[in-house]
């Protein structure tokens, strides 16, 4: 089967001395569109509720209701101020974190689940037996340095890679 | 042989590529083929770094899709112009487009959803050299979505629908 064969950009900007200003780029629109599906998502289970409309949110932040709609479609309109004063709106406040960013320079050839019949699945599985994660050693966590040591964690069908680092840890806590 | 059996032959065949997430943490939750030029401009090689920045800031943007984030799209068209995805008139050729509206010029991915949940990207080109939404230029692109759509999928045809659950199962705002 036909996938993309390169190496991810994201373990070549960890590796490289300079992180290019396209791979900043990219992790700044990630973040960009994921506080804008977070306020989406808020929106979504206040309108659901029908706790809370455009217009509502409009009236407690002393905004035009376009303003509001244009906040909602485009992540390109959202200010961290805006992201708080919605949220806040809507009765929330973001809650922050970091995670270490995993990335070994194999190239990513996944599939959605349901493109891989089920022979290949079935040949997939028995080829690899194992999938392999690298840790640190030290911290036995596997997200503090994806240059560290190598395990292996038995390859179970359907599961993605945050199964297999929880596993991992689970079994090394 | 279903929709779906049908995109697996052509992935086989390279002539539609799956784009999974850039970081590999990343769930799979929806789907986006793209033809073999849409794909090689998300992910490269580009020929320079400002290039790179429209692939990779693009990548971030389709990576949404796939990861399953909620996203606003928009059934009606002209109606709102930046959300993520919004259907094209006239709504009976099922042809979307995706709004990459960072960086300047804006991106559009032409398209069609296969399936609930799977999208199919076609034509890639920037917003601002179309000009008007009734100009010759976006009807030849309309046109050709369809036209390429045909070749790739000769006995089937794109999601039709009138709600947003049609097109995306959840995680999804009608704007």
């Amino acid at each position: 089967m036909t996938t993309s064969q390169q190496t991810s950009f994201i373990f070549d900007a960890l590796t490289a001395d300079r992180i290019p200003e396209s791979t900043l780029v990219y992790f700044r629109e990630r973040f960009k569109n994921k506080l804008h599906a977070i306020v989406l998502q808020n929106f979504i289970e206040q309108e659901r509720a029908n706790a809370v409309s455009k217009a509502d949110i409009a009236r407690k932040l002393d905004k035009d209701p376009s303003q509001i709609t244009r906040w909602l479609k485009n992540p390109g309109n959202l200010t961290i101020g805006s992201v708080s004063d919605l949220l806040l709106a809507l009765g929330s406040e973001p809650s922050i974190e970091s995670t270490c960013i995993v990335a070994d320079g194999v190239a990513d050839n996944r599939l959605p689940d349901w493109l891989l019949n089920t022979q290949q699945t079935a040949a997939r599985s028995e080829k690899m037996g194992v999938v392999r994660i690298i840790h640190n050693a030290e911290t036995a966590n596997p997200n503090a340095n994806q240059y560290g040591v190598e395990s292996m964690v038995p390859y179970e069908r359907g599961k993605d890679e945050t199964f297999y680092v929880d596993k991992w840890v689970a079994n090394h806590a | 042989m279903s929709i779906r059996d049908q995109i697996r032959v052509l992935v086989e065949q390279g002539r539609l590529m799956f784009l999974p997430p850039a970081n590999r943490l990343d769930p799979i939750r929806r789907s986006i083929f793209l033809g073999p030029d849409v794909f090689a401009g998300v992910v490269g090689p580009w020929p320079n770094e400002q290039a790179a920045i429209r692939g990779k800031a693009l990548r971030a943007y389709l990576d949404r899709f796939t990861v399953g984030d909620t996203i606003p799209i928009c059934l009606e068209p002209y109606i709102a112009r930046t959300a993520y995805l919004g259907r094209l008139h006239p709504e009976r050729n099922e042809v979307w487009d995706i709004r990459s509206t960072y960086p300047s010029p804006g991106l559009r991915i032409f398209g069609r959803f296969a399936d609930v949940d799977v999208f199919v990207g076609l034509i890639c080109r920037e917003r601002l050299p179309l000009g008007d939404r009734n100009s010759p230029e976006w009807k030849w692109l309309i046109g050709q979505c369809k036209t390429d759509w045909r070749n790739l999928f000769p006995a089937h045809n794109a999601v039709f629908g009138g709600d947003i659950h049609d097109y995306i199962s959840t995680n999804v705002i009608h704007i």
